[in-house]
This record gives C-alpha cells, structure tokens and sequence, in this order.
C-alpha cells in the first residue's frame, strides 16, 4: 500500500484527465473526470501514473477466460468512450457479462456464487461490483450504479421495475446526447419513463430509449454471444486447495471424462472436439483442445486421449478448477466401415471379448489409424460370395455366432477375394465350358486343371437382380494353371443355349484366388 | 557340479538368474539344467509371462517331420520374426493362416495388418483359422501399419501377428524381432509377390508358392531359405483336407540334409 493517492492520468481537450482513482484518493474527495491540475491542488502530494487502456482491455480480457470456470458465457464489455457514471473510480467502464443461467447451482446459489468471484476477484487486488439480475440490462445498471465499492446486488427474480425505478437515466446504456435531452425534459430517474406513453417516447427520440429500457425490465431478449466458442455440454470441477500435481490433475481429468460422456449420453450425443481448461490460481488460464476422428462417449477413450495433451497444461502454483466442454458434438452414429463387404449397424461395445488389454490395444490403434480401420468378420447370410462375410467393430458380439463359416456344401472357398471382380479375356468352349486359355492384367494362364461349374444365382430379393436376372447368373470355377496358381473364376451371364434371355454376351471374371 | 540353488528353482527372479547362469555357460550339465526347467513350465509353476521363460516354450511346429527336422528345437520359435515371401498370393496367405491357426490353439487372437483387404474369411476358415479369431487392420500406409504391428506385438493377450507388408528395411525388422523376443507374441510377415526384399532380421525366413495339384489336394512349394541355427530346403507339400495338415509329397532339395549324407557315408 503506497503512503500517498494514486491516480491514472490520459491527455483529455488538451489537459491531463484524471480516468482512475484508488481508495486513498477517493477518500480524499477526488473522483474521476477531474482535470490533473484541480487534483494536484487539492492533493498535492499525489502520485499519477499514465492510463493504458490496451493493457487494461488484455487484462479484462484474461480476466474473462478465468471466468469461464463459472460460466462458459462469458463477455468482456468496455466502452469506447469514457462513460460518466457519478462517484465512479474509472472512467473507462470494464465490466464482464456472465450468464448463469445453468450454472449457478454448481456453486450452491446465487448468493455463495457472487461471494466466491468477489473473494477472488479482491485476492487479485480488484475491486469489483457484482449484480445479479433477470436480464443483461438491468444487471449492467445495477453493478454500475451500485453505491458501496465491493457491492453484491442480487435482484429477487422479477423485480425489474421497482429494482431500476430509482436509478438514473444513465443506468439504462443511453448514449450521453440521450440522457441530456431526456434531463430537459425533467427526466431523470427510470421510474419517470414508466408513466411517459411508449408512443410519444420513440416519436421525440427514436427507438433506441425504448429498446433499452425492454431490455432492462427483460421484455426484449438480449442473448449474450460469448467470446469464446462454447457449448451448453461442460462440466467443472473445483479444489478447496489448488492442486499442481500431474497425478492429481490426471485423476480429476478422468472423474470429469466420465461426468461429461454421463450428460452425452442422456442426450444420444458424441463429441468430436473437446475443450480442457485448466484455471490457474494466479488468475490464468491453459487449454488443450482435442478432437476425435469419430463422435465417441466413451469416457475411457477421451480420457487416454486427453491424458497425453494433460502434460503441456503446466500449473507451477496450482490450478483451482478444471473444465471439460464438449465444444462439439453430433448425435453418435455408428461407424462407416468401408472394406467392400457389406457392414452392420451394431457398434454396441457389449463384448465377449472382455480381456482388457486388448481392449486398451484396440482403442490405441483405433486412435491413430481410425476406428473404422479396425474390424473383425462375421458370417453373414447370403450365399454370394463377397455379401458372405461381413465387417463389424472389433469389441462387438454379432448375433449369430453359430452361423458356419465356408461350409457352403463343402466346395472350397478362396483364401484371397478381389474387394472388385476384375474382367478376363478367355477363350472356352460355349455354352458351360471352363475356360481353357485367359488373359489377367495382360498376362496369359494356360489352364490344366477346371473344376465347375458352381452356380450362384443373384439373390432374388434384392432388386436389381429382377432387371436381367438371367445377366446376373454366375457360374463359378476353380482353375488351376500351368505355373501353379490357383484362381477362381466365373462366367457372368448365361448363354442362350442355357436359356439365358438377355441379349448381352456372357462375360468372364476373376474373383479370388486360392492357396 | 549343478549348482544347489536354495529351495529348488521357483519363482521368476530365481530362474531369471539361473537362466543368466546358464546363459554364460559356466555350468557344466546345461543339458540337465534345461530339462528341469522345461519340466517346471510345462508343469506350469513358472509362468510364460516370465520373459525369462520365454524361451523355454515349445516350439511351433509345422506339422511335416521332414522340414521340422532343420527347424533349431524342431518348430519355429515363438517369440521371434518370421517371414514368408509369396510368389504366389494365395499360396503365402493359406501358409501364414495355417501358423497362425496353429499359433492360436491355445487361445488369443490373431491380430492381420494390411493396407487394403483381400482376405476372404470362408477361405481362410479350410486352413484351420476361424476368422472370428482375427482382428482386421487396416493402415493407410506402410509406416502406420509397422507401427500397429509393433503395438500388437507388445499385447501379450494376442497370440499371433500377422503383417502383409511390402516394404521392411533391415532396421524395422530387427525392431520386430526384438519386440517379439520381449513380448512373447509370434509375428509373421507376410511378403506379397511384388514386395521389395532386402535383408531382414527375421529367425526364419520361407518362400512359397503354389504347385500343381496332387491326389486332388492343393500341392505347395516351399522353401525355407535361412534359418537361424537351422538348415535350408525346398519341398513340395500337398494340403490333406481331411487331416488338416500338410503332407510330404517330395522333397526337392536339402542341402545340409545332402551333405549329412554325404558326411555319413564318407565315414
């Protein structure tokens, strides 16, 4: 504490203005708005310093990240000019808009909320007028014009009118030129404007006085756009003490992954991208923002992302609260697996599969190479070959389990399919021949071994097969070549010997390939 | 003289060091030594998560006499690198299914790496491996899936690790091989035809490809071409559906086999 008043001085018209004051000075009978000169007269021995407004915008603006550990609505507001408020300390007005509308439980009640930001606010050496109201304006008038320093107005819900009635004009954020005509006019107070018919207000004055006052007594809505991205999915955690330990950071990270998936999952939500705030004691704030490939809920998944980004969120005094914000989310879907078999919906994680260290294994890889990358096969029924296996998440239980695997009337299957069945050339005998000679990928296979032929027919349910069904006829056959290899081939289409009505000649392709 | 190591051997520091003992070869009845101690673990009162024992498991056989005979301990090690290269692509993948299956009869999954799918599941359930067994991977490149496979590898609840991987440089490889030698988890890698083949670290090294057909069974060649501690040959094995197994059919070449001969009549 310095012996002497301090005050903050800016260049105003050509003479120094004094724009802040402190306690001593105020005590003294100095107030903001005086010219240096009548101050230096009435305390001489007074200390000034030059005001910086850019530093104290930055500063507000700090100060406001630290505030989304109450709410994560947060807004700075300074004027651009210097507001005249009677008695005030500064004249640049610096005030930070909360909504709580959804968080003041988390504290215990309005009243225990205010009193926790005003005993951290004055631990920074701030002084700090808080009001709590219904609506935006009348919350600004009543921490603006509040009469003690260090004031906490909570207004009863409701009460907008009879609270505000006894303010001054100014309290209603009217511009200066405003206030002064309103002031020749006799009006002074709010409760003036009451009895004033709403007609004749915006007739001599425009709507701008009008509007205000809706948005003080809550008829018009104001909603606060936060600086900050943020969504309503957030969950906090404060400590009694501030805690610097990585372990114990770790621990409250997890309990909070666990807190946010609960809400995400009571509202069939996934996150994709992720906030973590971690609020320091000295007033700062460090975030480490995640996102997922994926849209997950799955508490243990976030957190083992999460755990690697904790390290670079360093709190040398401790941090006081930590936050998770799902800034992101979008209902969970299941997972798109593209391996050119056909998928299932199932991504329960209800698994047989219970080992854990798997489990651990599967996450780690899904994490970097994509969730989607990660599957096992299940049978699936149908008889055409590539629809008979299908892809599903690596920790679920198919249904039916019991469906046999390549026990298709005991002819053997590939080892190896083409995702594409590729087109051959061949040279066979018509109509059912096995091809004798083909052409793959500009190589020539002299055949010496055909077994076939296997027929599949298209599946008579699905639709496209009862446009030219007799086109979609495969006749199957396993061929062995001179070299050794062993492929499987089919005949698409049927002959007309064979009965085939389709006017387009039978084609040949290569399918798989066997051991 | 065995040395007298109080209360017998048991536990895992106690056979860490005598297998350190043994190790530097200062014992004089190693051949005693080791026989009690693979009786203990088959016993089970060490177990195999005990790196130390490891190396001390039976063996993965092939199943054929003839090529398990120039396989060092008679199979292939499981904790070690072994890589097939494919000639052919069927061929090399029923191969490493086999193994694999093998590998898993005692339980765990197989986790595949790849970087496009061609493994038809019907396909691979005829060469022993149940394809609910397998966990599909799938990297976007080469590097991805090394590391996935380095991952899997250190999973002890997996039993085998499969790799089709076309490009392994002699340093990656032997990182493989170390992390197996750890872990205990078998990895094979499985060279598709067009891979580019260098030098790797891995203990067995096997080329395949398919053969013509035999007494209606599918006919394989295969050749081992490096074993550590081991021999080389070539054979051709037919697949017995029935049995679930290979089958001799006729071994082409063996040269250390050859030359034992040759020894053996000199003498």
């Amino acid at each position: 504490m310095s012996s002497a008043p301090e005050v903050f001085t800016a260049a105003s018209h050509g003479a120094e203005q004094i724009v802040a004051i402190d306690h001593m000075a105020h005590a003294m009978g100095l107030s903001a708005g005086m010219r240096l000169a009548d101050a230096r007269a009435l305390v001489p021995e007074l200390i000034t310093r030059s005001a910086t407004p850019d530093h104290d915008r930055r500063a507000l603006s700090k100060l406001s990240y630290w505030c989304l550990q109450f709410s994560p609505w947060v807004r700075p507001e300074t004027a651009r000019e210097p507001i005249f408020l009677p008695g005030a300390a500064c004249l640049f007005d610096y005030g930070l808009n909360l909504d709580i509308s959804g968080s003041d439980h988390l504290f215990g009640g309005e009243e225990k909320m205010t009193a926790l930001i005003q005993s951290r606010l004055n631990a920074f050496s701030l002084t700090a007028h808080l009001a709590i109201a219904d609506s935006l304006g009348a919350a600004w008038a009543l921490a603006r014009f509040a009469t003690e320093p260090n004031s906490v107005t909570i207004m009863p819900p409701g009460s907008a009118k009879t609270t505000l009635a006894n303010l001054p004009l100014a309290a209603l954020r009217l511009q200066l030129q405003e206030t002064e005509d309103l002031a020749r006019l006799g009006l002074r107070q709010i409760r003036d404007l009451y009895k004033i018919p709403r007609a004749a207000i915006s007739q001599r004055f425009g709507p701008s006085i009008l509007r205000r006052l809706d948005q003080a007594l809550g008829f018009v809505g104001e909603p606060l756009s936060p600086d900050q991205e943020t969504s309503p999915l957030w969950c906090r955690m404060a400590f009694a003490e501030p805690i610097a330990h990585p372990d114990d950071i770790a621990r409250a990270s997890e309990h909070l992954c666990e807190k946010l998936c609960t809400r995400l999952a009571k509202d069939g939500l996934g996150v994709l991208r992720l906030r973590c705030s971690l609020f320091l004691a000295e007033g700062g704030v460090r975030h480490a923002d995640l996102g997922l490939a994926r849209a997950s809920r799955d508490p243990a998944h976030i957190f083992r992302l999460l755990i690697e980004h904790l390290p670079a969120l360093e709190a040398e005094f401790g941090a006081d609260a930590i936050t998770l914000t799902a800034v992101s989310a979008e209902p969970l879907k299941s997972l798109q697996y593209d391996w050119a078999l056909p998928t299932t919906e199932d991504t329960s994680t209800a698994g047989n599969l219970n080992d854990p260290e798997l489990g651990l294994l599967i996450d780690r890889l899904g994490n970097r190479l994509g969730m989607q990358n990660i599957a096992r096969f299940a049978a699936n029924e149908s008889h055409l070959p590539e629809r008979a296996v299908r892809v599903i998440a690596p920790l679920s239980s198919p249904d039916d389990q019991n469906h046999a695997w390549g026990d298709i009337d005991g002819l053997p299957r590939p080892v190896k399919l083409l995702p594409c069945p590729e087109m051959v050339e061949t040279m066979a005998e018509v109509p059912d021949g096995p091809p004798m000679l083909f052409r793959w990928r500009g190589r020539m296979h002299r055949v010496i071994r055909a077994e076939g032929p296997e027929r599949i027919a298209p599946e008579w349910w699905r639709q496209f097969a009862i446009k030219d069904p007799d086109n979609q006829t495969r006749d199957y056959f396993r061929i062995e070549v001179l070299e050794g290899q062993r492929f499987w081939l089919y005949r698409q289409g049927l002959y007309p010997e064979q009965g085939g009505h389709s006017n387009k000649p039978p084609r040949w392709y290569l399918h798989g390939f066997f051991a | 003289m065995l040395p007298q190591w109080p209360g017998g051997v048991s536990g895992p520091e106690q056979i860490r060091r005598m297998v350190e003992h043994v190790k530097r070869k200062q014992v004089h009845n190693k051949a005693a030594l080791l026989a009690d101690l693979r009786q203990k673990i088959a016993a089970g009162e060490v177990g195999t998560a005990n790196p130390a024992a490891l190396c001390f498991r039976s063996p993965l056989t092939i199943g054929v006499p003839a090529v398990d005979a120039l396989l060092p301990q008679g199979g292939l090690t499981l904790s070690a690198l072994h890589e097939v290269q494919a000639v052919h692509d069927g061929a090399a993948l029923a191969f490493c299914a086999y193994l694999a299956a093998r590998r898993a009869t005692t339980g765990g999954m197989v986790l595949w790496g790849m970087t496009g799918l061609g493994l038809y599941g019907p396909g691979l359930a005829g060469f022993g491996l149940a394809p609910e067994r397998l966990l599909l991977v799938r990297g976007q490149n080469e590097q991805e899936l090394l590391w996935a496979v380095e991952e899997g590898l250190k999973c002890r609840s997996l039993a085998a690790v499969v790799a089709e991987v076309r490009r392994i440089d002699l340093k990656q490889s032997r990182r493989l091989q170390l992390v197996a030698e750890k872990h205990g988890v078998t990895a094979f890698l499985l060279r598709p035809p067009d891979s580019r083949l260098e030098t790797s670290a891995a203990v067995t090294r096997w080329r395949l490809s398919s053969a013509p057909t035999a007494n209606g069974q599918f006919g394989f060649e295969i050749e081992l071409l490096r074993c550590r501690g081991g021999g080389e040959g070539k054979w051709i094995l037919e697949w017995n559906d029935a049995t679930g197994a290979f089958d001799l059919a006729t071994p082409l070449a063996s040269r250390t086999a050859a030359a034992a001969e040759r020894a053996k009549s000199r003498a």
